[in-house]
């Protein structure tokens, strides 16, 4: 495929996107809200759209900080607030820049521009299909119950919920996720140690 | 025979002569602070409504605030070439408009006829993006600042009730995280910049600013957490409304955390000491080598709003926010119009006051070297943020704190013991300062040793 | 008591935030674009690397110490995220809390002195980490 064909398609995502935005606000009770969901929802299969079809790995970086936003964006939207802030500083923050980093000091080597072979892209495909098959699976079989009442989302402090949990019911995983940032410590210093002469 | 001088254009000298009389710019000045009143008063039937709905109150409190940070910032310019013309004992900017007044107007219309150059060799897309990413990045920590608590309006509506209007565009429950959230993304916007300019000395000016602003986000979330333990808040207004109830202001009982907090402050806006991005000796102008124009502009711009950010930040957490004065509550229960403008003013005032420091010490302090600004974040900062929020925890568990509600004997016992523990930590600090003899890092191996004589022997000779 | 701002507030508010930010940035990047003379020549396109004709691109390879940095970040960044919740309950949670949180932070403490005693904190390694050739310069001053 051509990077004209690639841009084309991205185009092409950007303007159904964007159509659906428009059509999603209009036929909307709460036109504010679904016109803020379209454009996240929008920019989010956009920028994952691109992440695929661009060739270049620092702009398919650039990218995926795109789509990791408009998902905090779409968190922020359901009121999960604590879990968009995470997703910005842990994925767009910090994992990011680790792979920005990582892809920069790999230099001029064949990585800078990613070009699969159809194998590759067949098997990318494949494991897509599935990921996407067992999604809608989840989606589709779960029983969505009407909410009983009126959720006062309003007051939730959505933080004090979640450290308290922490402190009760997850405490054991809570310690536990500290053991692991350990390994992942000695993990990341065994990565780094000094080349021996 | 001297050679001939052109003489002036008598055009252009008129206009100089005019610009540079200190009546023009009095005037000038006195117009745009009128200017706005005969606007509100004829629009006053339709401003109104705005004003006691706290939706559109929200939007015109946020764009005011964007407008003056953009604003203060042209103004930033010109005072730090002001003040660092006082630290070197000149006389800095002072050819265009009376005491170099129209300075930044100057700079603003060079900004826009300067020719705006894509290196040939640059990517091109991500070149753009980068200074548009820092600006916008940089200004998103204005919708959670707490400018004052609440106003209630003189006027009543038809039926007798009053309305009462937030100082804050949005009240969250997480707003510290955000700021840290922003901050953390804000090392985009150089990173790329390097990047995209494929120039040798802006990736390493890149490189460089990333490895600090990652380093040195780490002490700024320890200090914030040390922060939270403390407020038994969570939101930034809170933490706000308990110091000026209290007049205890946190930078009294814990200055360490808002010294971590300061000092992170400025290396994540890449300022001297801590400017190794963009170190004119070394990396040209660092990250942006090869940017002009507006371009160059946003990144000036970015630069500047992230000082106004986090000093607004720095104000709200340690410095009582928009509390007038110290160690008494006066006007913490006023929400007449006028306290809610001295409180807005008073915060203002403080922010100043913080750029103020930042612009002394970056006219002070020598540029730190590289190894130097790790060791500081990494072996300095960090244990220091980490030793600092287990004390902070141990001693709120032991209910030391500071509460409005208790007597003034309480708070004052609770205040000194928080105090204390902060000297000790320093003391300690010290101590442990002067025993490491550490060699200096950095020496390469195969220079001759440094033999270093023994202090009694050096008095003796 | 302020309101609480609305789970959609914020996305609302943000999205309101960014489309403003790109009309400004627009507005900025065109109004000189259209006012401006550009005199093009071929030399204002090449990289300044102060005034030499610059040799390849510098998209290199570059130092691994940088993506330690990040790794190590990363760790505590997440540490920070999950310390968060825990200050905001902890005065509800008492002491209980304080020893959670402790184990929590002696775990991290030991990965903190792992790397600080091996030298992974050390951003010169050359001489900082590994004693050079001829022993420290510490044990060479007190020698002499």
């Amino acid at each position: 495929m051509s990077e004209r064909i690639r841009l084309a398609l991205i185009g092409l995502a950007v303007l159904v996107a964007v159509t659906l935005m428009g059509l999603a606000a209009l036929l909307s009770s709460r036109p504010l809200e679904a016109f803020a969901f379209s454009v996240f929802a929008g920019a989010l299969v956009t920028s994952a759209l691109a992440i695929v079809l661009t060739r270049d790995i620092v702009r398919s970086a650039m990218w995926l900080m795109g789509a990791l936003s408009s998902a905090a964006g779409l968190y922020f939207l359901l009121g999960a607030n604590f879990l968009g802030v995470v997703q910005l500083i842990v994925y767009a923050g910090g994992i990011l820049v680790l792979i920005v980093f990582g892809v920069m000091l790999t230099g001029r080597s064949p990585f800078l521009r990613f070009d699969p072979r159809p194998a590759e892209t067949a098997l990318a495909a494949l494991v897509g299909v599935l990921l996407f098959a067992a999604f809608s699976a989840v989606l589709l079989g779960s029983a969505w119950p009407p909410l009983p009442g009126a959720v006062p989302v309003r007051q939730a402090a959505t933080v004090r919920e979640i450290g308290r949990a922490l402190l009760t019911d997850y405490l054991l995983p809570f310690e536990v996720v500290s053991v692991l940032l350990l390994a992942v410590m000695i993990g990341a210093a065994y990565l780094a140690r000094p080349v021996r002469r | 025979m001297p050679p001939k001088v052109p003489r002036p254009d008598p055009a252009a000298a008129f206009i100089e002569r005019t610009l540079r009389d200190w009546r023009v710019i009095a005037a000038l000045g006195a117009v745009l602070l009128i200017a706005p009143v005969p606007l509100v008063w004829l629009g006053w039937p339709w401003i109104r409504p705005l004003l006691e709905s706290q939706f559109w109150f929200s939007l015109i409190l946020g764009g005011l605030a964007v407008f003056i940070v953009i604003h203060l910032d042209a103004a930033f310019i010109l005072a730090e070439r002001k003040l660092s013309a006082f630290i070197q004992d000149r006389k800095g900017p002072n050819r265009v408009g009376f005491w170099g007044l129209l300075q930044p107007v100057a700079d603003g219309i060079k900004f826009l006829l300067k020719e705006d150059y894509t290196p040939k060799q640059a990517d091109k897309p991500v070149f753009i993006l980068a200074p548009a990413l820092a600006f916008v990045i940089s200004l998103a920590g204005v919708a959670i600042i707490p400018w004052f608590d609440q106003i209630t309006w003189p006027w009543t509506g038809p039926d007798g009730e009053t309305y009462t209007v937030v100082g804050q565009m949005a009240s969250l429950d997480i707003g510290l995280l955000y700021l840290l959230a922003f901050g953390a993304m804000s090392v985009y916007g150089v990173v790329l910049a390097g990047w995209a300019s494929n120039n040798k000395y802006a990736f390493y000016g890149a490189m460089r600013a990333t490895a600090q602003m990652l380093s040195y986000e780490i002490p700024l979330g320890l200090g914030l957490l040390a922060v939270l333990l403390v407020a038994g808040s969570v939101r930034l207004e809170g933490i706000v409304e308990s110091q000026a109830a209290s007049g205890v202001w946190n930078v009294f009982v814990h200055p360490l955390a808002f010294l971590l907090v300061l000092i992170a402050g400025f290396a994540e806006t890449n300022r001297a000491p801590f400017d190794l991005a963009e170190c004119e000796q070394e990396l040209v102008a660092g990250y942006h080598t090869e940017y002009s124009s507006m371009k160059f502009a946003l990144f000036f711009l970015a630069e500047y709003s992230h000082m106004v950010i986090g000093s607004a930040l720095v104000t709200a957490l340690f410095l009582g926010g928009w509390a007038p004065l110290p160690f008494t509550s006066w006007l913490a229960d006023n929400h007449t119009w006028w306290a809610g403008l001295i409180k807005f003013s008073v915060f203002w005032g403080k922010i100043l006051l913080l750029i103020g420091l930042y612009m002394v010490v970056r006219w002070t302090l020598p540029r730190f070297r590289f190894d130097q600004l790790m060791r500081l974040a990494w072996k300095g900062m960090i244990p220091l943020g980490m030793v600092i929020v287990v004390v902070q925890g141990i001693a709120t568990g032991l209910g030391w704190r500071i509460d409005p509600a208790a007597p003034w004997t309480a708070n004052l016992l609770a205040g000194g013991l928080m105090l204390g523990i902060n000297i000790l930590i320093t003391l300690g600090v010290l101590w442990l300062m002067s025993r490491s003899r550490a060699p200096v890092t950095g020496r390469q191996d195969n220079l001759p040793d440094v033999i270093v004589p023994p202090a009694e022997a050096r008095l003796a000779r | 008591m302020p309101v609480t701002s609305e789970p959609a507030e914020l996305a609302q508010g943000l999205l309101l935030f960014i489309v403003a930010g790109i009309l400004m940035v627009l507005v900025a990047l065109l109004a000189g674009a259209l006012i401006r003379r550009q005199l093009h020549h071929p030399v204002k396109a090449e990289a300044y690397e102060c005034g030499e004709p610059a040799i390849g691109e510098s998209w290199v390879q570059f130092d691994l110490r940088l993506y330690v940095v990040a790794l190590v970040f990363i760790i505590f960044d997440v540490e920070i995220a999950l310390f968060y919740p825990w200050a905001v309950v902890y005065r509800e949670a008492g002491l209980a809390g304080l020893w959670d949180m402790l184990f929590f932070f002696g775990v991290l403490v030991v990965g903190f002195v792992y790397l600080w005693r091996f030298g992974y904190l050390d951003w010169v390694r050359s001489t900082a980490g590994q004693e050079p050739p001829g022993g420290s310069v510490a044990a060479k001053r007190e020698a002499a």
